[in-house]
């Protein structure tokens, strides 16, 4: 492979020399961790403080869209341009899941043009993980510390160096655009990858989550879930948080005629989502809210895509204000599938 | 707490033996270093995961509700028994449900203790700049392991919530039960810990809070998380009439949390339940801290102490104030009480 | 910024009672005092059916003053409405005002039916008031530029 090293102290100049012409975003300090954000000089990226609270989907599907205003010449709405951009330094899990919502987006033949525009555009640079965080289980979701998936040019951290391994064409172009920053690397800089990837995938802790399909969708009416929901308060931070959860809902706003058509993120956590205009909710209950929750990425994920819609990133985790674990929620409802599901 | 923790367990393995309580709502264990989880238990069984430490910051009084409403399991018509752990703010904000008719004394088997102050999440990732892989405690020290920046050592009231400094009433206020010696209420507590923002020029305070509400991604984790939003529809959900957008926009958000705010009015208990829920960490006690102010100062409620006080907002008096209306010759500028 | 806003005509949403405020406008116009136009009036039953909703989405639909205004002390055709409303307004200017919105934007008044020349004194003082501050721009939300 065409593996370089690059020093990690010089990683800002790096991503400012192989996208000069491109928007870059990155991790950047903030009071939680870091956000994802525009990187424009140095001192701005920020990449030992883990992988944020909320997730890089916003910035290729942002939480508020306008598709469209009116009263409009065009016939038709038009899908701007997008910028061309780099998202530098995102982690694996990340770049995984916008994989996956490229996937969803395009599914049954009919293509969301807004974010599939957006993420043509956007080339993905991620950096693996060292040090995962304390919610992390993407191993046990097909992931990994070092998962190229979803990337086109992946770095893996090996002390004071990155090795640059690209996955892609556009990565290996990108990175033959580092010049003398982006140093060929020697067989033991791969080694030391290799070690750094076993290391990391150590600390990962395992999730037993339920895979027998037929056995979960057997448990719908279980009253497990009733019991997992039991401190759920119903609000949508686990959704919004994540990076693979995409539902939204559209609205037009209006003043006098003049106005535009929105698209904003909604969340199966709320009451509101599945409210009738009659007045009926067939998810009445919290707990059949969180089991549409977990139902969607671990049953009807694997269904209509042959893989779960959960990249193990623990945002849901960490991010609960009851401190729900997803991973102890799959632990009871594996148990119970055993036992129950027909 | 230690001993608190151990009399908790013992205490709530005698009420399920009694019969005296069909749930018991405390907090849990957390595989997330610095947090604990809300948890319910449904009989003694589960009583080796109670803890009671300085992380449970969820306020339980905001999870009965749903409780009372659909019991997990029940199967009979009467509502359960609920025991739950009341910290002092917790039953603040009980003495408030109730007075709202939101919840029943009767329904209730309240275990008071006294709280030495809860740690602020966003206060210790601050701190260490990063995510918090491992935290050990020592006494009233706290080690911290942070991704990227090694360990650091944090002493406990660096790090409190900021209500928590502030709180005057630390041992709960109404209990069946106490565990551990209850604490005369603070007298010495800080009234108003947003006061310095009200001396603030209006530019000033106007970029304050417009900076915490850009953060917000509309989760309503503040709102769930809080025991006072017990509305059916929230006015932020309402469809017709549609009062925000459903948007990102500033002024959606500004009005919503304005709106939120309002209805705190004379029912906040400072529990800083909301600010521990942000997953942004926003902090909006500015706006909280100013309702309640202004109901103290104003019509001299104490929230959350007394079972016999109306609502400040729900009575009045022939001579309150007015001289912040507008009339012909005057008036209709600042408020001058701030 | 008094000469600045000279030519800026500002626009108030007046939320007035159905059996006094509104009847005192009512009276002011009917006995042809002059007052400016730049107010728009909407009836309602009591001054304690305002929400404060109200006023915080009239700000965020763009107008750059609110008048809120009710029956005197006593004379509440449902004998308490306004004075619970006092209560929520005294709360509501302030948190208002503690957030940055220029208390000059939100006003409360009592007028009676009887008080027509009084409520015209009192929009003119509003007016003034919102003149003074000029365009409202906090809260405002703009949907027709891009964002």
């Amino acid at each position: 492979m065409n593996e370089r090293i690059v020093p990690r102290d010089a990683v800002t100049e790096f991503a400012l020399r192989i996208a000069p012409q491109r928007e870059i975003v990155g991790p950047t300090a903030d009071r939680t961790g870091i956000r994802y954000d525009r990187i424009e000089g140095p001192f701005q990226l920020c990449l030992d403080a883990g992988h944020g609270v909320a997730s890089p989907k916003g910035v290729l599907f942002p939480q508020t869209e306008v598709l469209f205003r009116f009263p409009s010449s065009e016939p038709n709405e038009t899908i701007a341009e997008p910028r061309e951009r780099v998202l530098f330094g995102i982690r694996p899990c990340d770049a995984r899941a916008l994989a996956l919502l490229d996937r969803i987006f395009q599914s049954d033949g009919v293509e969301d043009p807004y974010f599939s525009a957006r993420y043509a555009a956007t080339t993905i640079v991620s950096l693996s993980c060292t040090e995962p965080g304390p919610a992390c289980f993407c191993t046990s979701v097909g992931g990994g510390p070092a998962d190229p998936a979803g990337s086109d040019l992946l770095l893996i951290g090996i002390g004071e160096r990155l090795l640059a391994r690209p996955v892609t064409q556009t990565g290996r172009e990108l990175l033959e655009s580092g010049g003398d920053l982006a140093q060929p690397a020697a067989s033991e800089h791969v080694a030391a990858a290799v070690e750094a990837e076993t290391q990391a995938t150590a600390k990962i802790e395992p999730v037993e989550y339920p895979t027998d399909l037929a056995r979960l969708a057997g448990i719908f009416h279980n009253t497990v879930w009733d019991e997992i929901a039991a401190t759920c308060i119903g609000c949508g931070v686990c959704t919004y948080v994540c990076p693979t959860c995409h539902c939204f809902d559209i609205t037009d706003e209006a003043r006098r005629g003049r106005g535009r058509r929105v698209r904003s993120w909604d969340s199966c956590a709320f009451p509101s989502f599945t409210l009738h205009g009659s007045g009926r909710n067939p998810r009445e209950r919290q707990a059949a809210r969180l089991r549409q929750r977990i139902l969607h990425k671990f049953l009807y994920g694997p269904e209509r895509y042959g893989e779960a819609l959960c990249v193990g990133c623990g945002r849901c985790i960490t991010g609960c204000p009851t401190g729900i674990d997803l991973r102890s929620l799959l632990e009871a409802v594996t148990v119970i599938m055993n036992v129950e599901g027909a | 707490m230690r001993e608190v923790e151990e009399q908790l367990r013992s205490e709530v393995v005698r009420l399920f033996a009694e019969g005296a309580i069909d749930l018991f709502l405390g907090y849990s264990s957390s595989r997330v270093p610095l947090r604990s989880a809300a948890c319910v238990l449904h009989d003694a069984d589960g009583v080796a995961r109670l803890v009671w430490n300085r992380t449970c910051t969820p306020n339980l009084a905001a999870l009965l509700r749903e409780l009372l409403r659909s019991p997990p399991g029940a199967t009979g018509d009467a509502p359960p028994r609920i025991g739950l752990l009341a910290k002092g703010c917790v039953s603040r904000s009980l003495v408030t449900l109730m007075k709202a008719n939101q919840i029943s004394r009767e329904s209730l088997l309240i275990i008071g203790v006294d709280c030495p102050g809860m740690i602020d999440r966003h206060k210790v990732a601050a701190r260490v700049g990063g995510e918090i892989a491992a935290a050990i405690w020592s006494g009233d020290d706290l080690a911290v392991r942070a991704t990227g920046s090694g360990e650091h050592i944090l002493s406990a009231e660096d790090v409190l919530l900021d209500d928590c400094r502030t709180c005057a009433h630390p041992s709960a206020v109404l209990s069946d039960r106490f565990l551990g010696e209850p604490r005369a209420p603070r007298r010495d507590a800080l009234d108003d810990p947003a006061s310095s923002l009200t001396e603030a020029e209006p530019e000033e305070r106007w970029s304050h809070f417009q900076g915490e509400v850009a953060r917000c991604i509309r989760c309503y984790a503040c709102r769930e998380a809080c025991p006072n939003c017990f509305c059916t529809e929230c006015f932020a959900d309402a469809s017709d009439p549609r009062w925000i957008g459903v948007t990102t926009d500033e002024t959606d958000l500004a009005l919503f949390h304005l709106g939120r705010a309002f209805h705190q009015a004379g029912r906040c208990v400072s529990c800083g339940a909301c600010v521990s829920a942000c997953p942004l960490g926003i902090d909006l006690r500015m706006l909280y801290e100013k309702v309640n102010g202004d109901v103290k100062v104003r019509f001299g409620t104490d929230v959350g102490t007394s079972l016999d006080e109306p609502e400040p907002l729900c009575r009045f008096a022939l001579e309150d104030d007015e001289t912040f209306m507008t009339e012909p010759g005057k008036g209709g500028r600042g408020m001058g009480v701030r | 910024m008094i000469e600045a806003n000279a030519e800026f005509e500002p626009r108030i949403v007046a939320f007035l009672c159905n059996w006094c405020s509104y009847a005192g406008a009512d009276l002011a116009g009917v006995s042809r005092m002059q007052y400016p136009p730049n107010v728009r009036v909407v009836r309602v039953p009591c001054s304690g059916r305002i929400d404060p909703l109200f006023v915080l989405k009239a700000l965020q639909n763009g107008v750059d003053g609110v008048l809120v205004s009710g029956c005197h002390p006593g004379d509440c055709h449902y004998v308490s409405g306004n004075l619970l409303a006092r209560r929520k307004f005294a709360v509501l200017k302030s948190l208002l005002e503690h957030v940055g919105v220029e208390p000059e934007r939100i006003h409360f008044s009592w007028v009676s039916a009887a008080e027509g020349a009084r409520f015209a004194e009192i929009l003119e003082r509003v007016i003034g008031a919102v003149r003074q501050v000029g365009p409202g721009t906090k809260m405002v939300k703009s949907i027709e530029e891009a964002q």
